[in-house]
């Protein structure tokens, strides 16, 4: 997408495709929720979320375009949100 | 379930989707469950979605900022599912923000830049925030 100079760029992420059966979610928070059980540290989670995405791409769940692209800024030590079960 | 953190924390899980759309308060919804599931109390969860705008965010992200207000340490997660927006014609430039409404001009109330939004939330100093923006 490009906008003309000075004026704003807008940005729409993506949704799940439309055959996905976990749709109408946002693709970021879908896998970031779904990996959110295991995960322990934000490193983890992230890995994890780029394994569940990587195997709906594999099996054409989701298109490679819609592939989330997430880094961490910080610290992926940090502990996520909540504890894991055991 | 085992819940060892000691520390204080809370979750902010803020749905801003535009006209028709349904996927970001599922997203919330279902984020909301996730933490729950992870030994997050019910009223360490504090949600906000609908038809949003920089007033009602704001005052939503003020009230968390008072509630955390006396904390040394502990952990904010804020999640939000919505639409963004950047200003700026280089990299240096840019501005990223959310943007709640189809209008363009970005001092409206449809829009809020993220260093607002991080302005209105005021962290104490230890506090740590772990952000998750789908946008």
């Amino acid at each position: 997408m490009e906008a003309a100079p000075g004026e704003k760029l807008a940005c729409r992420a993506h949704n799940l495709p439309p055959d996905h059966p976990a749709q109408p979610r946002g693709v970021i928070s879908y896998y970031a929720t779904l990996a959110l059980a295991a995960a322990t540290i934000v490193d983890n989670w992230l890995a994890r979320i780029e394994a569940l995405v990587q195997e709906d791409v594999r099996t054409g769940r989701l298109p490679p375009f819609y592939r989330p692209y997430l880094h961490v800024l910080e610290d992926g030590e940090s502990h996520v949100p909540g504890k894991v079960s055991i | 379930m085992l819940d060892t953190n000691a520390s204080p924390r809370l979750a902010l899980l803020i749905a801003a989707p535009q006209p028709g759309e349904v996927a970001m308060d599922r997203d919330l919804a279902i984020m909301s469950e996730a933490l729950l599931a992870r030994g997050f109390a019910s009223d360490r969860i504090l949600c906000l979605h609908g038809r949003l705008d920089r007033p009602r965010m704001v005052a939503f992200l003020q009230a968390a900022s008072r509630r955390v207000a006396g904390w040394t340490d502990g952990s904010v997660f804020l999640h939000v599912s919505g639409h963004g927006f950047f200003t700026g014609d280089t990299a240096t430039e840019a501005r990223p923000g959310l943007w709640f409404a189809s209008t363009d001009d970005v001092t409206d109330d449809n829009h809020l830049f993220w260093n607002e939004l991080f302005a209105a939330l005021a962290l104490p100093a230890g506090v740590r925030l772990t952000l998750l923006p789908d946008l």
